[in-house]
């Protein structure tokens, strides 16, 4: 016993040798306040407060809004073409806004190929845990870094950055120079090879750790590598809001289909290999926000809750004590015992001390 | 039954006999902070009771076949009233144009954005007097009147005012400019007025019907014609006066039944309007530009607490603006604007099949605001017995009993 004694990783004060101070108290009163404020930031939604929906159209004339992209694309960067079309009809040249790196084509582990991730709605503390915003890096040059052997095995273009595209309908389409619009040079067709991953596509300002629904996902097509890919996007602009925090993101649907042009030459219209981002918005903007009791009301209630309670579980203890002293005799009373000292803190007065 | 001491245990409030409580003074001073808190949470949980709340609500738009009021005040200042005409053109098909000869009002602007009166110039037919029975207008070519002299008089091609060579002239493509060595136009006096004009700017107020899908209305220069090819403006004369533009001033632009001013700003006119003020007066040479407005338009419905009921709309908008010669600018250097189009203002509508109803409704209900009543009371008494019981404690074991 002795031995294990010594293992006692909380020793004990006996009452006796504490002392007692007023600057103490008045800290220790802080203290709780603090604590109680945790509590209310942790778990006031419980008391009364409730995650609050609704829709709103959006009163802030907006000219334009961002997309983030991050694509492994099999294709060499110099034979690749990324543009913007929309309403306006403007096309908008993205190459020169995204940064572009070769490198050797690999699918990422835990990346989704030719399927579409499990859909998941994030609820309203996973956004904000996860709103982190940040940037892409700026592009490395990396011709220098890997000698020729190395550069050889480049087969394939890192796409990533943030655009700024104007806020109407639109298509972003990656596709192989010469092979679509016009352009200088022609891409040599075994060159051209659409597979590709997604690791981050969204819109709005870019929080990389919310989950979109093409982020990790890969299309890796060998058979038919000059296949048009069309992800048609619908986006919904979202307003997560929480105590005093507020994350303007925008959510968006997605269906996907791909052709192969090659098989379908000749029926319908003429379809170039690509990928192509179609986008459109939702007029009316998700507003979530978290509705909760004032600090001072939490406060009341927490306490009214834990009085009520006490006042409860001491009329149950008067309860199970007249039934044990009717079934079993007075022996049995919690309490009317007379050898013990306590009497359980239900009972005890402060005053009899 | 139970016996009076059996039911005696039930009791859960038991009492404690006068002799032996205890009063003091700061208990005293906390019963008193007590009530002033209670006080104070039962007038705020009555302010909240009291506090009227916009619950949105979204149902799928279920009206058929109505139309939706437009309502514009646009202000042009390079832009006389003669030449700007306004066309509303849909998906159905439908084509309104020429719409300020009808429903707007036009109030001529001078240079300084005063007021010249709402007097607008037409080319009428009224100021033909035809004195002369057999007075027949030359059409300048536009029109062939070879055969004028071998047919009766009823068969006659003529151009008797000068609207009559105006329409001749754009059916066949030509260029009218402001009407100059046209007889007919001098004698009513038009050329003079369009020129007189031409450094004036106008406002446009007024209202108009639209189908509920997408369309296009746009403002732009010269009369509207349509032909097979499409639909066109005769843009002659705007093309030879180099300081017109577009450039404008939205004071209001709302789609829906204009919220009545009982139920303005109680929260309604919110977002109906988010172009409202909208200046556009880029640095850039604008003669020969676009500017356009691309809105979603969304019903709405408010319903208020004293029964008044208020469909209208709200819209969602974004801005686009281009050069017609299109190519890249200096504000989107890496943008190659298209090439082509007219000169104008342009909104284009498109309707969301989603419909906002905004109940207002109270915040909380009567079962609900005497619930948190009883609540904040029990919770101020159990937290004021606790702070009693502590300070008790405190005085206790700090001055001893008899100092209290």
């Amino acid at each position: 016993m002795a031995g294990l004694r010594s293992f006692d990783a909380f020793p004990k004060t006996d009452e006796t040798h504490v002392k007692k101070s007023s600057n103490g108290g008045l800290s220790s009163i802080f203290t709780y306040l603090f604590l109680l404020f945790i509590a209310w930031t942790e778990f006031g939604s419980y008391f009364g407060g409730y995650v609050d929906e609704h829709y709103e159209v959006d009163d802030q004339l907006r000219e334009t809004f961002q997309i983030n992209m991050d694509l492994y694309v099999k294709t060499p960067c110099q034979y690749l073409d990324i543009n913007v079309r929309d309403t306006t009809m403007d096309r908008k040249f993205v190459s020169k806004e995204l940064n572009l790196e070769d490198m050797p084509f690999f699918i990422p582990y835990g990346s989704r190929v030719n399927d579409m991730n499990e859909i998941v709605t994030p609820d309203l503390d996973n956004v904000l845990s996860n709103a982190i915003p940040a940037q892409f890096r700026e592009k490395i040059d990396t011709n220098n870094m890997f000698d020729e052997e190395e550069r050889d095995a480049f087969n394939s273009c890192h796409i990533f950055g943030s655009v700024q595209v104007n806020r109407v309908a639109g298509e972003l389409q990656i596709t192989a120079k010469g092979h679509g619009y016009s352009s200088f040079m022609r891409a040599p067709p075994e060159e051209i090879d659409f597979s590709h991953v997604i690791n981050e596509l969204s819109y709005g300002e870019f929080y990389p750790y919310i989950d979109n629904p093409l982020d990790s996902t890969a299309k890796f097509v060998p058979d038919a590598p000059r296949t048009t890919f069309v992800y048609d996007t619908a986006i919904v602009p979202t307003i997560y809001e929480k105590l005093g925090a507020k994350i303007d993101t925008n959510q968006y649907a997605v269906s996907e289909y791909h052709i192969n042009p090659e098989a379908q030459q000749g029926k319908g219209p003429i379809r170039f290999p690509g990928i192509f981002l179609r986008y459109d918005f939702e007029p009316l903007s998700i507003h979530i926000s978290d509705v909760r009791l004032s600090f001072i009301q939490f406060v009341v209630r927490l306490v009214a809750i834990l009085s009520f309670v006490i006042y409860t579980a001491s009329w149950a203890f008067r309860l199970i004590d007249l039934v044990l002293l009717t079934c079993l005799g007075p022996r049995w009373s919690l309490l009317y015992q007379s050898d013990s000292k306590s009497q359980g803190i239900l009972d005890k007065d402060p005053s009899s001390k | 039954m139970f016996k009076r001491s059996t039911l005696r245990t039930f009791d859960a409030f038991s009492k404690t006999e006068e002799d032996v409580r205890i009063r003091t003074r700061t208990g005293g001073i906390i019963a008193l902070l007590c009530c002033l808190v209670t006080i104070f949470l039962l007038i705020s949980e009555w302010l909240n009771f009291n506090q009227v709340v916009n619950r949105p609500e979204l149902v799928v738009d279920k009206d058929r076949q109505l139309k939706l009021e437009l309502e514009a005040d646009i202000t042009f200042p390079s832009m006389p009233c003669d030449m700007l005409s306004l066309d509303i053109m849909d998906s159905a098909g439908e084509i309104q144009l020429d719409l300020l000869e009808s429903g707007f009002t036009k109030t001529r602007l001078d240079q300084n954005g005063q007021s010249l009166g709402s007097s607008s110039l037409k080319v009428s037919d009224e100021s033909y007097d035809p004195k002369d029975e057999n007075y027949c207008g030359a059409c300048y070519g536009a029109k062939d009147q070879s055969r004028n002299n071998e047919v009766p008089k009823e068969e006659r091609v003529c151009c008797q005012t000068c609207n009559d060579v105006r329409r001749a002239y754009l059916e066949a493509n030509w260029a009218f400019f402001d009407g100059k060595n046209i007889e007919q136009c001098e004698r009513e006096g038009y050329v003079d007025r369009v020129n007189e004009q031409l450094n004036e700017g106008c406002r446009v107020q007024g209202s108009a019907l639209l189908n509920r899908i997408q369309g296009t209305l746009h403002f732009a220069p010269g009369v509207a014609f349509q032909n097979p090819k499409g639909h066109f403006h005769d843009l002659s004369l705007y093309e030879k006066t180099h300081n017109l533009n577009f450039n404008h001033i939205i004071n209001h632009l709302s789609f829906g039944k204009p919220v009545t001013s009982n139920a303005r700003g109680r929260g309604a006119s919110v977002a109906t309007a988010p172009l409202d003020g909208r200046q556009a007066f880029p640095d850039r040479d604008t003669h020969m530009h676009q500017f356009s407005y691309f809105t979603k338009i969304v019903p709405t419905r408010y319903e208020y607490m004293d029964k008044m009921v208020v469909e209208t709309a709200q819209f969602s908008a974004t801005l686009h603006d281009r050069p017609l010669h299109g190519g890249a600018d200096q504000d989107h250097p890496t943008t190659l604007h298209t090439k082509g189009g007219f000169p104008g203002l342009f909104v284009y509508f498109e309707m969301s099949p989603l419909k906002v109803i905004n109940r207002e409704q109270h915040a909380q209900t009567w079962s609900g605001f005497i619930l948190n009543c009883i609540t904040s009371i029990g919770g101020v008494l159990a937290v004021g017995t606790v702070l009693d019981k502590i300070t008790y404690k405190a005085q206790k074991s700090i001055w001893g009993k008899k100092s209290v």
